[in-house]
């Protein structure tokens, strides 16, 4: 069996267990924390990330319209039964709440009843103010004005161990915060209004992975259909969340990526016949991009777990880089007049070509340095992928290579034109210098008008319809921001319940001078240990409190020994504070759970802000707070994408200037290296130019975009500077570009219809860079070939 | 992103939290040393027959327990002048209050205070809205059925809801015997919670008229309201309704012209 045989099954059987290993190892990610950038432990930034895909993100708001209060507290328990009921939907969920649950009343008692002493008031200093002998005057005469009213049948019971109602009073206070939007009906959450029941369903993965997320949702409009058919199908669903949002973009990406893959291949078909009459070529260029591919996507399975979809739309235009090498092998084979077999072919590519792989793949290495996730899996898939493709070359091209050789007529004419336009006898060196000119004044012109767009949600196209619904169900329930959040931070959960304590005195603040208008928080239902033993402590240690709660009672005609079994509960020990923990086991874990979070540098609490209007107030107010911070979840993630991106861009700079060593020490001499580098920055500053006078600003996926326009650039300027002395090999080598880059620019261009931000800005870039190099590496390749060179083998 | 905090009115909850306490405890032990003797008249004349006739006059006392409630559910409006004594506990002498009174059918209910301190208190279905002088708590009824059993019991009595009363109280009328106008309306509670709240309710009443109601507790505490100056066909106006009971009446609809 000849080697080219050997290698060609060797080639069919790495392709096979590549494959193999995909099928069954596949997982596809749509997270948007992949491009979320991983901070250090104690920045905003890695708060900011931690929140937006943390458990406030991962619940969607579900309402369901019905005609009345009545009716809504059905739907709630036939609709909750039925959720709970669905498999997917319970698989997904980690906490489904549309009601105050069982036992919330009993559980309220029994918990906060033994701690009474301790939440007296917010404050040690509040609590001695509220055990003046004017304050227990006062609490006489209002506990005697509730006892004149209906209620004090509830009353009776709980003063003799409470006469100054502290239980009473801190109820109304922790739900003194509004949380606006919600009534209870028999239980259930209904809407303000009532006209529809409210559900709050959060997910255990994250909103943002689409595949795991379809199944929910999928199981949740079943359960739904199952509930409406028992109300004659007269309800209606509306869903918030960010679920639907990373659903719908999952949906587009997948769209994307079939437009793209589907349109290559036609592309590159409907080209290959054209000038070959024959689909050779194809069969030469699909093992190499299938090698290239499997490549990429099982590298990122063995570092990440998973790929990203957007890697993998990314993964389906590279086809347009691995086509090249195919192209230039077949070109050479049918054109360079070589007179051995295929494998000698390769022999005399195979040095432009390791050298165009080897600067791609150094282009692509400067990204793994990048702190974000999704930019590392990029790199990872580019120079495995590339890395891959460069070398089945060697497996599949040889044994696959047309024996023929025949030449047709369109390949042959364009082979001529091509060589007669560059290099022909009549060439005028003044024509051939004006596209590089011309791009280099474009680019002297439009860099210093060059703008940077690094906003978090100019990454994510959101539809408008679906913003809308989502919207609209939000307020009719929610009415605190979402973007803007107040946190307070701890490396324990009660150095961050301290820190909540002194935020909430200072929100309170804000709020009496109408710089927010509301908030909530979790520290009227849990104030740190330290504040419930303060408290504690002003009434259990006044040996005078008794006496003068006796005199000022029996002001008011009560019977002062009936309020003895308070002295008696101020003469005992107090208990150890109330804990997160006891809260969270106990049927008030839905009231709790949702401000509790965790991070690398510890706990969190969370205070949601109702129309924040004095945000530097707020933020003076918790400057010498540790701990305490206001998070702007967007702005913060924009601001990190700026200093990224420029972080990304030292890395490219340094990317280009690897490349550059790399072709200088093939070469060792000016020109040659002139004409493998000098086309992919031109066209790369070209381009870059030329969006920014279109009023295109450009983000960091543009700067991705602008390496791979270099990568691909010098990968033309290296194949012709390795044959530039050869007029057939040249001639050969200069079809293999066009068609290269032809083909190239197809599949970029085809991204460039994305309507993901991201597809569309990596598309554009580089199918106008493409353009622009595809000009200037032959114009440039002719301009650094003195005349003689370029005619003395003219054909 | 949603906060999952319930939303719990703040009065109710408290109220709620509290029935718990009730429903939690023992019933106290009476201590005769604190309240007070009823001091009123007493129910019974030594001497006077037992007889029930009908009275030629305009007000005649119902025969029974049933033409009791049909005698209360024909009462559309109802006002009258209260005066109230509770004899709690806690309290060394009885809190007195006096006021007035106001029922609209199907279920409202309107108490204003005048002294000692001015309030007003007003019992619908669906809530209880309590406006004192500086604040006003509204509790929905709807969302603690502890609650609303308790409050809406009165209502259903001048409702004339005896169907719904007997769901949740033994009902035993008794005409006095010593006085042929007067007779006793008592609702027992069968089971918890109503049992752990009160003890017994009584009406005690002239013809079709009720004069006087009392709350016992189990612990003893006990409620005496006497009602005078009756009114029991009371119309009220639009504007009466909104300021009393918080209804506005719905717009007449336009009366269509048959000759165009």
């Amino acid at each position: 069996m000849s080697l080219d045989r050997r290698a060609l099954i060797a080639g069919c059987a790495l392709l096979a267990v590549l494959g193999t290993f995909l099928a069954m190892q596949m997982r596809v990610a749509t997270d948007i924390t992949h491009f979320l950038p991983a901070g250090s432990s104690a920045d905003d930034v890695h708060l900011a990330r931690e929140l937006a895909a943390g458990e406030l993100s991962r619940t969607m708001v579900i309402l369901v319209d019905a005609p009345d209060a009545a009716t809504a507290a059905d739907v709630s328990v036939q609709f909750e039964a039925a959720l709970r009921a669905n498999e997917t939907v319970h698989q997904g969920t980690a906490r489904l709440v549309a009601g105050s649950g069982e036992g919330v009343e009993d559980a309220m008692w029994q918990l906060y009843a033994p701690h009474r002493v301790a939440f007296l008031a917010e404050d040690a200093k509040a609590a001695a103010e509220a055990l003046t002998d004017g304050a227990l005057e006062n609490s006489a005469a209002e506990l005697k004005r509730k006892l004149g009213t209906p209620m004090s049948t509830f009353l009776i019971k709980a003063a003799p161990s409470d006469p100054l109602l502290i239980l009473p009073q801190l109820f109304e206070r922790f739900m003194g915060e509004r949380s606006g939007g919600l009534k209870l009906i028999d239980g259930r959450f209904v809407t303000d209004k009532e006209d529809a029941a409210v559900l709050f369903l959060t997910t255990s993965t994250s909103a943002s992975d689409a595949s795991a997320i379809r199944p929910v949702v999928d199981g949740m409009r079943a359960a739904f259909a199952e509930c409406n058919a028992k109300f004659d199908d007269k309800l209606a669903l509306h869903i918030s969340g960010t679920h639907l949002f990373a659903l719908a973009a999952e949906g587009s990406i997948r769209a994307d990526i079939q437009r793209v893959s589907i349109g290559s291949v036609i592309g590159l078909v409907s080209l290959f016949l054209i000038m070959f009459r024959s689909l050779r070529l194809m069969l030469l260029v699909l093992p190499i991009l299938g090698m290239g591919f499997l490549a990429g996507s099982s590298a990122c399975l063995l570092f990440f777990g998973s790929v990203h979809g957007l890697t993998l739309a990314f993964g389906a235009a590279l086809i347009g880089v691995s086509v090249d090498y195919g192209v230039h092998f077949h070109c050479h084979h049918l054109h360079a007049g070589n007179s051995g077999d295929a494998r000698q072919s390769l022999r005399s590519i195979w040095p432009g070509l390791s050298l165009g792989a080897a600067t791609t793949i150094t282009g692509f290495l400067a990204l793994i340095a990048s702190s974000f996730p999704g930019l590392r899996q990029l790199a990872v898939f580019a120079v495995f992928g590339i890395a891959a493709a460069a070398l089945s070359t060697q497996l599949f091209l040889p044994a696959l290579a047309s024996r023929t050789r025949t030449k047709t007529k369109v390949s042959d004419r364009i082979v001529g034109g091509l060589h007669r336009l560059w290099f022909g006898e009549r060439r005028n060196r003044f024509a051939l210098a004006l596209p590089p000119v011309a791009i280099a004044i474009i680019a002297a012109i439009g860099l210093p008008q060059l703008e940077w767009n690094d906003g978090l949600a100019d990454l994510n196209k959101v539809d408008p319809v679906l913003e809308a619904n989502d919207q609209a169900v939000r307020n009719r329930v929610v009415r605190f921001e979402q973007r803007r959040l107040v946190v307070a931070t701890g490396a324990t959960e009660e150095l961050a319940l301290q820190a909540n304590d002194k935020i909430h005195r200072e929100l309170t603040q804000l709020q009496a001078s109408g710089g927010v208008k509301g908030f909530r928080g979790i520290a009227q239902m849990l104030p740190s240990a330290k504040t419930q033993q303060e408290v504690d402590a002003v009434a259990r240690t006044d040996a005078q409190l008794w006496p003068r709660l006796e005199r000022a009672f029996a002001k008011q005609q009560f019977v002062a020994s009936a309020f003895e079994p308070w002295r008696d509960l101020l003469a005992t020990e107090a208990p150890a504070p109330l804990t997160f923990a006891e809260l969270a086991d106990s049927p008030l874990s839905a009231m709790v759970q949702p401000f509790r979070f965790t991070w690398s540098g510890g706990v969190g609490f969370v205070s949601f802000l109702d129309e924040l209007t004095d945000e530097q107030a707020l933020r003076d107010s918790f400057a010498p707070i540790a701990g305490a911070d206001l998070i702007d979840i967007t702005g913060t993630l924009s601001s990190a994408y700026g200093a990224y991106r420029e972080r990304l861009l030292q890395l490219w700079l340094i990317g280009l200037g690897a490349i550059l060593l790399l072709v200088a020490l093939r070469h060792r001499a000016l020109r040659p290296t002139l004409t493998a580098y000098l086309p992919a920055v031109l066209g790369a500053a070209g381009t870059a130019g030329i969006l920014a006078l279109c009023g295109l600003a450009l983000n960091m996926l543009s700067l991705v975009a602008l390496l791979m326009v270099v990568s691909m650039g010098v990968d033309y300027g290296v194949f012709l500077a390795e044959h530039r002395t050869d007029a057939k090999a040249r001639a050969a080598t200069l079809l293999a570009v066009v068609l290269a880059g032809a083909s190239t620019m197809l599949g970029f261009g085809l991204l460039a219809l994305s309507s993901q931000p991201p597809l569309f800005h990596i598309g554009l870039t580089s199918a106008v860079g493409v353009l622009l190099c595809l000009l200037l590496a032959p114009t440039v390749c002719a301009l650094m070939t003195p005349q003689a060179d370029a005619t003395s083998t003219d054909s | 992103m949603a906060s999952l905090s319930a939303y719990l009115s703040r009065s109710l909850l408290v109220v709620a939290t509290l029935s718990v306490v009730v429903l939690a405890q023992k019933p106290d032990v009476i201590k005769p040393d604190v309240i007070k003797p009823d001091v009123t008249k007493p129910d019974i004349k030594p001497g006077k027959a037992n007889v029930t006739q009908a009275l030629g006059g305009k007000q005649q006392r119902p025969a029974s327990e049933a033409a009791l409630f049909r005698a209360f559910a024909k009462i559309k409006g109802l006002s009258a002048e209260y005066t109230e004594e509770k004899f709690l506990s806690l309290l060394a002498v009885p809190l007195k209050s006096k006021g007035q009174l106001h029922f609209m059918q199907p279920g409202y209910l309107s108490r204003i205070v005048l002294a000692p301190e001015k309030s007003k208190l007003t019992i619908t279905d669906a809530e209880l809205r309590m406006k004192g002088k500086d604040k006003e708590e509204v509790i929905d009824l709807r969302q603690s059925d502890r609650v609303r059993l308790f409050v809406t019991s009165l209502i259903q009595v001048f409702q004339g809801n005896q169907k719904a009363l007997k769901k949740h109280y033994r009902i035993r009328y008794t005409p006095k015997a010593a006085d042929a106008h007067a007779w006793q309306l008592e609702l027992k509670p069968l089971n918890k919670p109503l049992t752990q709240i009160l003890k017994r309710l009584v009406l005690f009443g002239r013809d079709k008229t009720v004069t006087r109601i009392e709350l016992h507790e189990p612990n003893g505490d006990r409620t005496i309201t006497k009602i005078v100056k009756v009114d029991p066909k009371r119309v009220f106006t639009g504007a009466e309704k909104k300021d009393l009971f918080g209804v506005v009446d719905k717009p007449k609809k336009a009366k269509v012209d048959a000759g165009k």
